[in-house]
């Protein structure tokens, strides 16, 4: 791979700085680009492909949503967010109030694909998830955003909806962190698979900084949740890492789409199983690579990091939980947020 | 003939031209650096010259007040380059007599400017 860097815009000429933000903790992917001239108008299609004249590939697609012309330097700036900003602009409100969408019996897949087809978004994978919301009690959708709704239908199940880097939604059972094969035998999830990598490591080699934390600001040992009615559902552990018989908790409220005791309890044990653990976290500036997408497992080979170093088969791999890509004339890099 | 840059009579000392690439320094923990090139930049042109009589000088400070682009010709009348003119130093020469433009005042004052082009 040469260090010519490369990088080409839709309708952009004269560019000079790009970056793209994808992260776990929102469905929408930002680009923003500053150029010399373009043609782009509000709305428009966009790509961005770069990289290195000899390895580069696209890391964008989305649409224009800002224009700002800066006189004085004589450039433009350019905002766009990917197909799933359609989900968020895409507002659900009923003609008259009598009239709501109203669902019953449909698995939390269908809902929100079916969701999303209202705002445009037609192109949609998912994982099915065993959870069919109102078994016994239609339920409305109204008043909403579609990517609010969506949310909420996300972390009830603890899946995660996203829009790709080809402009596909994506509804699966993707944690926000490294999924281990003991994991996944523990949780005993539906479609919860190991994470492997993609084959890319940060080491010292290629990373500029890095830093690494641990907390438990998000750990919680009790998940508590209330459905329709008197459904309800509860999960707890005894933690490593609290006191004895002490139980932060979190409640979830849900009624209209969980309406018994068995779908309630199945949505507070995933939930315990996500948050019943310790925040491992990895920032660091690494030089630029194209193939580096927020959402996939790479591997970790730095120094201080996480020692001893474990001798297991998935030693020292970490979940790309935000990436950003910002290429200038003060070079190509990407700022990674990992997680454990 | 003589230099010109616009159509401004000018009397050259020197010449200096910067050429840059645009190179990106990255740093990795593990030592040594990573150079990654961006492009490169337009020449930029230093001129050092003689100018005689406020009115040349007066044309000069225009120029640099100009979005347009000027010619800097050469003493055979060859173009130079085609560029902005960035900004000019003036100094004015003390002296009491000057030969250098015979077609002006022999009282006329010399100056020495400082002219940074960009092509």
């Amino acid at each position: 791979m040469n260090n010519d860097l490369y990088v080409s815009v839709t309708n952009c000429s004269g560019i000079f700085n790009v970056n793209v933000v994808s992260s776990h903790n929102s469905p929408i992917s930002m680009a923003t680009i500053e150029c010399k001239s373009t043609s782009l108008e509000i709305g428009d299609s966009i790509t961005i492909d770069m990289g290195y004249t000899d390895s580069h590939g696209t890391i964008f697609t989305g649409y224009v949503k800002q224009i700002v012309r800066q006189v004085q330097s004589d450039t433009y700036g350019i905002s766009a967010y990917d197909v799933m900003v359609r989900s968020q602009d895409f507002f659900i409100a009923s003609s008259t109030p009598d009239s709501a969408l109203k669902y019953r019996n449909i698995t939390a897949e269908a809902l929100v694909g079916n969701l999303l087809s209202l705002a445009g978004i037609s192109s949609y994978t998912y994982d099915d998830t065993s959870f069919t919301f109102g078994v016994q009690n239609e339920f409305e959708v109204n008043l909403t955003a579609v990517a609010d709704y969506c949310r909420m239908v996300s972390d009830l199940l603890t899946w995660h909806l996203w829009g790709d880097r080809n402009g596909t939604a994506h509804f699966e059972n993707r944690k926000p962190y490294y999924v281990s094969q003991t994991m996944v035998d523990e949780y005993q999830q539906y479609n919860l698979s190991a994470d492997t990598s993609t084959g890319f490591e940060i080491n010292s080699r290629n990373t500029m900084s890095a830093t690494y934390s641990l907390d438990d600001k998000n750990l919680r040992n009790r998940v508590v949740v209330y459905g329709t009615g008197e459904a309800h559902g509860e999960a707890t552990i005894a933690s490593p890492y609290l006191p004895d018989g002490f139980y932060k908790t979190a409640l979830l409220a849900a009624a209209g789409l969980l309406d018994d005791n068995a779908i309630c309890q199945k949505t507070a044990e995933y939930n315990l199983n996500l948050l019943h653990k310790l925040t491992k976290k990895i920032q660091a500036t690494v030089i630029g690579n194209y193939t580096v997408e927020a959402r996939s497992v790479i591997e970790v080979d730095l120094p201080e990091i996480d020692q001893p170093k474990p001798t297991l088969p998935d030693k020292n791999l970490w979940y790309v939980f935000t990436v950003e890509h910002s290429i200038s004339s003060a070079g190509y890099v990407i700022n990674l947020e990992l997680t454990k | 003939m003589g230099w010109t840059l616009g159509n401004t009579r000018i009397f050259v000392v020197d010449e200096t031209i910067d050429s840059k690439n645009i190179i990106a320094r990255l740093q990795p923990l593990a030592g040594g650096s990573v150079h990654q090139t961006f492009g490169y930049e337009n020449d930029i042109y230093k001129v050092n010259a003689y100018i005689v009589g406020s009115g040349d000088l007066s044309n000069l400070k225009n120029m640099a007040k100009s979005s347009s682009k000027y010619a800097l010709k050469d003493f055979d009348g060859n173009l130079v380059l085609s560029g902005y003119v960035n900004s000019i130093s003036t100094k004015v020469i003390p002296g009491i007599w000057q030969s250098l433009r015979l077609d002006l005042p022999s009282n006329a004052p010399v100056y020495v400017v400082e002219i940074l082009l960009y092509e």
